[in-house]
């Protein structure tokens, strides 16, 4: 059973208890304007490109059968609207100015990969699927679910919670802990910030704790767009109706996808914002502590 | 979290403050004894070296200085340079009267003398001790030594003396009461100790503080700067501890205070650039865990004085109470540099494995950085010498090598040549040393010298060990494997053209470069090939020391007098990489070599578990000469919540074999140097939530942003 993957990150200590592997599987339904993994989005391999690393040996040339790739005086210049993400230009790129993101993983091997942490997991870390949105693919997430159940993994998994109910029905028995993204209590704003509307979101959460899962809500907060006191409340009404969250995580903005999306020659929707005063995220966990009594803490 | 009240906070910053940039000189003994001993030289032609020594060194300590800073309840420095005339005298004499009478030669203190020895008997305790010995020594020689050594122990105490007299002077004439109070306090404490047995607490410390310091002023190494430690100070000074407490003689707040002032002094004593002080923890001879109150006070000593020394380790064991792991890390996290974390079962096997009964095998220290020798009782040369791994490579590649294991087998010939050639080169040292060495106030604090009648220089110590430390193994390997890809493995490359590609230091060949850098397997990134040639170097490194041992190549009559090999570096890495030209991992000439025994800088590309798991696959008990793993980490690393994931991810580099880690915590200057070099910092990754790039890789608009938020987002 394979899978689209963009990267296997080890010693994750912000992606649940313990030391844990994030897995990113590539693909998201939502498009969030300050996403801050811009090559998550599409489920298709795309290229990186850095000019700070390129050394102008022009390789890439010939490997390119769209003919993307120039060198004009020693200058390298990429032209991507033909660019299938077929990889060639990177597999010969010396210096890795050019790099392929997102490859097809057999998940066996993914679970090879993540179980050569093992000794550091101890009780509480383990394995966390993440991305993108892992129930993109959720063929591949439940393969990888149940294999590392085998394996005896504790399992954390990053969602967005926009995807069919059965499907989270089925995962749920796998997954120790969600870590549910809350975006926006708005659903306009909702559908504004991130593409799609919240009801299906804010349905699944409410469904998987009646389950009795376990959840953390992640909430990114970004100045102008929630950082509103509707929003922090209802960040809060969200955690007092769960009988079975355990923390709300408050993850303040950071421009630095604006980087990533460069390299991929992607636009970047929030151009002008930029990291938050280390007051103003007081202010807002304050703003969400203030309506309830689950613990909140800055990510 | 400090236990200093808020007076003794206020009096440490004043002290620290001026120990931050320390003058530490002992030209003044240096001079005074030479030119008395020039003088009876010249004007005593049949007098016997013990003799002009005896009288020299005590015309020197009449002489020097007494220094009593503003403030100190530890007292005893050496900071005064010469004047002008002097100057130029001393000068003269140290070429003409010191440097030909001394062997320059081969190392020095690196060890810990026996405090529980002065503590409990006192400088006359031991003469006493002497002078029975020598009723019944007949031996010339041996008679000769001790009676040196009864003139340098009372020279030592009138030493001590002076300072008294002048504390007692200064007491008189000072109007601030306590400070009265407290000078003559010092006075009643130097004419006290080191002569007569320490008592309490602050008697212990001063008297342990003015043995190092008076052995840092050895007039016979002037040519060289002494690092005396001052071992476990939560053994040897927690008797003391306990008695006042109990007594009710002694607060936490003021224990805290006098193990501060006693931090700084070393600052005072040790100049800069070279490394000093304790280590806590570990267990009893018996194995009982030791985790007491002196433990977390010579720990939290670091932080409160926030200055280069002292170099803390903290021996860890299974058993210890968590909380001293997660101190250990939450000082770090300050931007402290040390403690550095030791593996105390793993050493204690390794001492056995090289002959130190079990009795003693826990009783060790770290000699300066990470070399271990056994307290009071070392004579133990370390890192003799150091050993550029990578530049012994580059002088196999001027012919086509038929195959990977032929060039891997010449290059481990090479290398044991250099071993034993070193060996005999060291030995050779020690026998010049043997000859013209004499430390009589140190040898009156290692065994076995006074049991043996034998100054330490003539083997009077138990273990004579030789230490030589193999600098730069991560470069080797990481050459080694770009040879065997490139040259072997996809026939890309011969010998001859990467000869001429290192030789012009890459210029041409960029694409080469890049490929090596970015596309060979590096060491440190759990990868089973590249790690197993690291163990095979460390074990081949291991197993020719051991020849060299059976040999008998080291033999001089000196017991222990064994090769035990180190991988670590001081500061070396960057020495020799300014010698050595371009290497196969890479590495441009002029560059530093890797530091410890980690990754090369930059190539650690799979985060610090790969990493230990690299390092944790070859065997590092054997390399009791010192094995440093350097590790950084950000600082998100040790916020509240993720402190006990680094510090669990310390235990799994324990419990793995790991013989001792050294954590840095990123900051701007890291960053800084980062912007300005970013081949040396291509693993260095910025994590936020589930964020991740590197560094390198960030727009400039973006590492500006990242610079000003070093505590949010690295």
């Amino acid at each position: 059973m394979k899978g689209t993957v963009f990267n296997i990150q080890r010693f994750s200590i912000q992606d649940g208890p313990g030391i844990r592997t994030t897995v990113f599987m590539k693909g998201c339904p939502l498009r969030c304007l300050w996403c801050h993994n811009p090559e998550s989005g599409r489920i298709a391999s795309e290229l990186f490109y850095d000019p700070g690393k390129c050394i102008g040996c022009g390789r890439c040339v010939p490997a390119c059968t769209r003919r993307g790739h120039a060198i004009t005086d020693g200058i390298h210049t990429l032209d991507r609207s033909g660019c299938t993400g077929c990889g060639e230009c990177a597999e010969v790129c010396p210096a890795s100015a050019l790099e392929l993101c997102g490859r097809e993983w057999e998940a066996a091997d993914v679970i090879a990969e993540v179980l050569r942490d093992k000794p550091f997991y101890g009780d509480t870390g383990g394995m966390t699927l993440s991305g993108g949105e892992p129930m993109l693919q959720v063929d591949f997430t439940l393969e990888l679910l149940r294999l590392g159940k085998e394996a005896g993994l504790h399992i954390c998994m990053e969602t967005c919670g926009y995807a069919d109910p059965d499907a989270y029905r089925a995962v749920s028995p796998y997954v120790d802990l969600f870590l549910y993204d809350y975006k926006e209590t708005d659903p306009i704003r909702h559908k504004e910030y991130t593409g799609v509307s919240n009801e299906r979101i804010r349905g699944n959460l409410r469904m998987l704790d009646e389950l009795g899962a376990k959840s953390i809500l992640r909430c990114p907060i970004i100045p102008t767009l929630n950082d509103r006191a509707d929003h922090f409340e209802g960040i809060a009404a969200m955690a007092e109706s769960l009988a079975n969250v355990q923390e709300i995580h408050i993850e303040p903005y950071h421009p630095l996808g604006k980087s990533k999306a460069e390299r991929l020659g992607k636009e970047y929707a929030l151009e002008s914002l930029g990291f938050p005063e280390k007051e103003e995220v007081a202010r807002w966990i304050e703003s969400v502590r203030a309506h309830t009594s689950v613990p909140v803490r800055q990510s | 979290m400090t236990g200093l009240d808020k007076n003794g906070r206020e009096r440490i910053e004043r002290l620290r403050t001026g120990a931050v940039d320390p003058v530490v000189c002992y030209d003044t003994m240096y001079y005074a004894f030479w030119k008395e001993w020039e003088r009876l030289e010249r004007e005593h032609p049949g007098l016997a070296d013990e003799e002009k020594y005896a009288a020299s060194y005590r015309a020197a300590f009449c002489q020097v200085p007494v220094e009593i800073g503003a403030e100190e309840r530890i007292v005893g420095r050496f900071s005064r340079p010469l004047g002008g005339e002097e100057a130029g005298d001393w000068a003269r004499i140290r070429e003409t009267v010191a440097h030909p009478r001394l062997a320059i030669v081969g190392q020095d203190s690196h060890m810990a003398p026996d405090f529980a020895l002065l503590l409990s008997k006192g400088s006359d305790g031991i003469a006493s001790d002497i002078r029975a010995r020598l009723e019944s020594e007949r031996n010339e020689e041996k008679r000769s030594f001790y009676t040196l050594c009864l003139s340098v122990l009372d020279t030592m105490a009138a030493f001590s003396d002076r300072y008294g007299d002048t504390a007692a002077a200064m007491a008189s004439e000072c109007s601030d009461p306590e400070r009265k109070r407290e000078l003559a306090e010092i006075a009643r404490i130097c004419h006290k100790v080191p002569r007569h047995p320490a008592q309490s607490f602050h008697e212990a410390i001063q008297a342990a503080h003015f043995l190092c310091l008076c052995l840092s002023a050895d007039p016979f190494r002037c040519f060289s700067m002494q690092q005396f430690q001052l071992g476990r100070i939560d053994r040897w000074l927690y008797p003391y501890y306990k008695a006042d407490k109990d007594a009710g003689l002694l607060t936490d707040a003021e224990a805290q205070l006098l193990i501060d002032c006693l931090a700084i002094q070393i600052n005072n004593r040790v100049p800069h650039g070279l490394s000093c002080g304790y280590m806590v923890g570990g267990r009893l001879a018996d194995g009982t865990p030791v985790a007491n109150e002196l433990t977390v006070m010579g720990m939290q000593a670091v932080d409160d004085i926030r200055l280069v020394y002292p170099s803390v380790g903290y021996c860890c064991t299974a058993d210890h109470p968590k909380e001293l792991l997660r101190m250990a890390c939450e000082i770090l996290s300050h931007g402290r540099s040390h403690p550095a974390i030791f593996n105390d079962d793993i050493i204690a096997d390794g001492l056995r494995y090289w002959g130190v009964p079990a009795t003693e095998c826990r009783d060790y220290i770290h000699s300066t950085c990470v070399e271990i020798t056994p307290i009071a009782a070392s004579n133990v040369w370390v890192a003799s010498p150091y050993t550029n791994l990578p530049g012994l490579l580059l002088g196999l590649l001027d012919r086509e090598w038929e195959s990977f294991d032929a060039l891997l087998e010449a290059y481990l010939a090479a290398l044991d040549e250099s071993i034993e050639r070193n060996a005999r080169q060291f030995t050779e040292g020690r026998k010049l040393r043997r000859d013209k060495g004499m430390t009589p106030l140190l040898s009156c604090f290692v065994n076995n010298c006074l049991a043996r009648g034998r100054d330490i220089e003539k083997g009077g110590a138990k273990y004579n060990w030789i230490t030589p430390s193999f600098v730069g193994a991560a470069n080797l390997v990481d050459s080694l494997f770009a040879i065997k890809v490139l040259i072997f493995d996809e026939k890309k490359l011969t010998f001859g053209q990467l000869k001429a590609a290192l030789e012009g230091d890459f210029a041409g060949c960029e694409a080469l470069r890049a490929e090596i850098v970015s596309r060979i397997p590096k060491y440190g990134n759990d990868i089973e090939e590249v790690d197993a040639l690291f163990g095979r170097i460390t074990d081949f490194i291991i197993a020719s020391c051991e020849r060299v041992n059976a040999s008998g190549i080291m033999e001089l009559g000196f017991s222990e007098a064994k090769l035990i090999p180190s991988v670590f570096c001081w500061v070396v890495h960057e020495r020799f990489g300014r010698q050595t030209g371009a290497t196969p991992d890479g590495r441009r000439a002029g560059f530093p070599l890797g530091d410890g025994s980690g990754p090369c800088q930059g190539r650690e590309m799979c985060g610090p578990t790969a990493s230990i798991l690299s390092s944790t696959k070859w065997e590092h008990k054997k390399l009791i000469g010192g094995v440093a793993v350097n590790m950084k980490f950000s600082k998100s690393a040790f916020t509240a919540e993720s402190c006990t994931k680094t510090a669990a991810l310390i235990e799994t580099f324990l419990a793995r074999g790991g013989f001792e880690i050294q954590i840095n915590v990123t900051d701007r200057d890291i960053l800084l140097a980062a912007q300005k070099n970013p081949d040396a910092y291509r693993d260095l990754v910025v994590r936020i939530g589930g964020y991740s790039d590197y560094f390198v890789c960030l727009s400039p608009e973006m590492q500006a942003e990242v610079l000003e938020r070093t505590e949010h987002t690295i």
